[in-house]
């Protein structure tokens, strides 16, 4: 289940992947609301699905515990290795994953998370339209 | 007159059988001794083979005719043999043949002669019997028997009586004086005997002579008289039986008395003779000193199963029963002595025979064990304690041989291991056994326990799998490392099962993970409330007084999702939880449909989302006013294609309220509900604005898990 939202689909979109609908639809909202495109996703199943049918996702958001066969790590991953220009951003209500455990130049971000600091790290990649 | 004279003469003859034969052996005459010793008449006889009167053995053997041509060739034939009666029976017979001549010389036949000697001839049996068994007697007595005359001289001396004298000629001594065997005081001895024999009476002596041969024996002589027919001492009978080893035993017997007396006297055992009904007779010294006894003769007499209290005065009736039949009883108890020192003594009762042989007496010989007791005691309590609390701990042993890197485990070791009881545990089949991803550690902690620069302990926890039943168990080892030499030998300690523990950790663990996970992300979903009530809000005011409901509504869902377990809810519950702070109790809210299980994530969004809605018609809808009120209403139906699962439709439909408008700007809620709950349930909403009432459909799957949830 996906959407696209597109403000300015021209400089990459944001794949916002996470269950929880209220803690997604702020997620995207932020997003929006600071003119980058957002997909959203609810399980990292079907993340993969719109990291593998579109081209233009820059940035892969992701929740670890997410329903499905893959979690946020495994997807993240996939991603590293698939689309290896992509940046990364890992979130979670647990602890941080140890040394190793995430692709190099990924980021870990604790919940509840700073809205600005996701931002910042999505501006590094997207120059917003 | 003369064949009158003979004729008589046969008559009279009646201890003698007389009966003629003619040549061929047949019967002319027979004479009242033939029928007297044999039983057939004359007339019977007459004209009848001699044959009659022979056995069937020497019938068989032709006896009478040989007999009848010895008696013709040699003029005279005895003859001795058995011969046949009348009746059958059988009778010795001593007679002679002779042949019969007439005038002329002329042989005309046989004369048979015979005597009835069969008392004789069994008397004489019997004698030769008789004598030969008294030779044989003499022969076989290992006794040295004698006859002397009346002068003492020898005359007769039996073959065992000539073993044991060890005699090789007895001609060289016979005649010789007996007494002179003997010297000093049993030559005197020798002598009164002989007289006291010769004078009718027995002659009784003991001492010392040496054999022919020189070997010096013990002997006990006895000399009675052989009588005549006048009852007169005719000659002397002397017996002299070799008691050399009886005397020796009697020797060492009085030497062992003297021992034992010794032993009585220095033994620091406590050693008391009792009669056969178990009273105190004696008490050795060491036994007086060892039982502090001030008055010796106060405890003589005294009953000394008695002294013993409680359970060993059984044990000791039950040793002195014994010792009664010739048996050793032994037992342990426990007694104070005089003076009151505890003291507890290994006892063991024997008989003492009488000189029948027979118990006469019995010998308590108790052993001050004392100390040696509490030794074994407290040892054995200790170990016992250990036992319990091994056992109590499921606590196994072991021990590992650090040089041929052998483990020896014991059978609670095998049992937590998950190994059975008669498993041989090798190095390999210890390591085997220890889950891979804990080897290395394990291996680890054991090299730095048998460094020898180090402390030597050794601990680990660890997991381990059964080889049979796959079973993975926690394992909390403990030990400690000996060294010689510089080197560790070995390894040993214990071993427990701490897989409750592990778990239960690891459990706890989860569950910390669970909950920090659980109020980060409602943290999370705190923050998307405000920021979203923020954005939308045209005030502060506003936003505070829209904040508030929905945090309580977070929070009512909150609890009635743990309260579950987080397992999710039953449609009906969530939402009666969320329309609660909404419900004046006045029937506003109708409820209906079947059961339906949604997730805990699915359940919050529509306990949010009904919040909203709620919200929303007491502002501006159906519970803005007296009349109005809300249907809930949702269905369930099989999804088709998708085993399991149910498509969900969920309809809020309001009604009695204001005429509605739709609204110029989309809040919270109605983003919550398109794009919030919608996605929940995987399916799609849509909030509609008719002038009768706001109508809020939301169509869904019920996953397979979530529809089964309502089988249960």
């Amino acid at each position: 289940m996906s959407e696209a939202r597109t403000f300015d689909g021209r400089r990459g979109a944001v794949l916002v992947v996470e269950d929880e609908p209220l803690i997604r639809m702020e997620a995207v909202d932020f997003l929006e609301g600071e003119g980058f495109t957002v997909v959203e996703a609810r399980s990292a199943d079907d993340g993969l699905a719109v990291l593998r049918a579109r081209a233009d996702i820059r940035v892969l958001f992701t929740d670890i515990q997410v329903p499905g066969t893959l979690d946020g790590i495994a997807l993240a991953w996939i991603a590293a290795r698939e689309f290896g220009n992509i940046r990364l951003l890992v979130v979670s209500g647990r602890a941080a994953p140890g040394p190793g455990e995430l692709p190099h130049g990924a980021v870990f971000l604790a919940k509840p998370y700073n809205a600005s600091t996701v931002v910042g790290h999505v501006q590094d990649a997207i120059r917003p339209g | 007159m003369r064949s009158h004279l003979l004729e008589a003469l046969f008559a009279s003859a009646t201890d003698y059988a007389i009966l003629a034969l003619d040549l061929a052996g047949h019967v002319t005459l027979w004479n009242e001794g033939a029928r007297r010793i044999m039983g057939w008449t004359e007339a019977e006889m007459l004209g009848q083979p001699v044959h009659a009167i022979f056995t069937e053995e020497d019938r068989r053997d032709r006896v009478p005719e040989a007999e009848l041509r010895a008696a013709a060739e040699t003029e005279i034939g005895t003859d001795e043999r058995w011969h046949v009666r009348r009746d059958g029976s059988r009778f010795w017979a001593n007679g002679e043949m002779m042949p019969l001549r007439d005038g002329a010389g002329t042989h005309v036949g046989f004369m048979k002669i015979l005597r009835d000697r069969t008392a004789q001839r069994l008397e004489a049996e019997r004698q030769r019997a008789d004598a030969g068994f008294l030779r044989s007697v003499l022969a076989s007595s290992a006794d040295c028997i004698k006859v002397l005359d009346l002068d003492a001289r020898l005359v007769f001396m039996s073959e065992g009586g000539q073993r044991v004298m060890e005699v090789s000629d007895f001609n060289a001594i016979r005649g010789c004086p007996w007494p002179d065997f003997w010297s000093g005081q049993g030559n005197a001895e020798a002598r009164a005997a002989v007289d006291a024999a010769r004078a009718g009476g027995i002659g009784r002596f003991q001492g010392v002579a040496d054999t022919m041969a020189g070997t010096r024996r013990d002997w006990d002589v006895q000399v009675t008289p052989i009588l005549d027919a006048d009852g007169r001492p005719e000659r002397l009978l002397s017996v002299s039986r070799d008691v050399t080893a009886v005397r020796s035993a009697e020797r060492a017997l009085r030497e062992a008395q003297g021992l034992n007396a010794a032993v009585l006297q220095s033994s620091r055992d406590c050693i008391v003779i009792l009669d056969l009904e178990g009273n105190t007779r004696f008490v050795s010294p060491g036994g007086i000193e060892a039982m502090e006894v001030a008055d010796v003769d106060a405890i003589i007499g005294l009953s000394w199963p008695r002294v013993w209290k409680g359970e060993d005065n059984a044990a000791a009736w039950s040793a002195l029963a014994q010792a009664k039949e010739g048996g050793v009883g032994r037992f342990r108890g426990f007694c104070p002595t005089h003076r009151g020192t505890p003291k507890w003594w290994d006892v063991a009762i024997s008989p003492l025979a009488g000189p029948d042989g027979r118990p006469d007496g019995l010998v308590s010989i108790a052993r001050d064990v004392t100390e040696q007791h509490l030794v074994e005691t407290e040892l054995r309590e200790t170990e016992e304690r250990r036992r319990l609390a091994i056992e109590a701990a499921d606590i196994g042993t072991w021990s590992f041989d650090v040089e041929t890197l052998t483990p020896h485990w014991d059978e609670r070791c095998k049992t937590l291991a998950g190994l059975p009881a008669d498993a041989v545990v090798t190095y390999d089949v210890y390591m085997a056994n220890i889950h891979p991803d804990d080897r290395e550690r394990v291996r680890a902690v054991t090299l730095a326990a048998l460094d020898p620069a180090g402390s030597g302990a050794y601990r680990a926890e660890y997991r381990v799998v059964g080889p049979i039943d796959h079973v993975e168990r926690w394992i909390a080892a403990a030990g400690r490392a000996r060294f010689e030499g510089g080197r560790a030998v070995s390894l040993a300690g214990t071993a427990r099962d701490v897989t409750v523990r592990k778990k239960a950790e690891e459990q706890s663990l989860l569950l910390a993970d669970e909950l920090q996970h659980r109020v980060k992300n409602t943290l999370a979903m705190v923050q998307a409330i405000v920021r979203q009530t923020l954005r939308a809000a045209a005030t502060p005011a506003e936003a505070q007084a829209a904040i508030d409901p929905r945090l309580q509504a977070l929070g009512r869902a909150h609890t009635m999702l743990t309260v579950g377990g987080w397992e999710g809810s039953d449609l009906r519950t969530a939402a009666t939880v969320a329309l609660e702070s909404h419900d004046d109790g006045s029937g506003r809210f109708r409820l209906s449909g079947p059961p339906a299980w949604l997730s805990a994530q699915a359940a919050m969004s529509l306990a949010l989302v009904l919040n909203e809605l709620a919200t929303n018609a007491a502002k501006y809808g159906a519970l803005s006013t007296a009349e109005g009120g809300v249907d809930l209403s949702w269905s369930v139906e099989p999804a088709p294609g998708t085993a399991g699962s149910a498509k969900l439709e969920l309809v809020w439909r309001e009604h009695g309220g204001p005429p509605v408008a739709e609204p110029l700007r989309r809040g919270f809620g109605s983003k919550l509900i398109e794009r919030g709950l919608a996605s929940a349930i995987g399916g799609t909403a849509t909030l509609t604005f008719p002038r009768g009432g706001v109508v809020c459909r939301v169509q869904g799957t019920l996953t397979a898990l979530n529809a089964s949830k309502l089988a249960v």
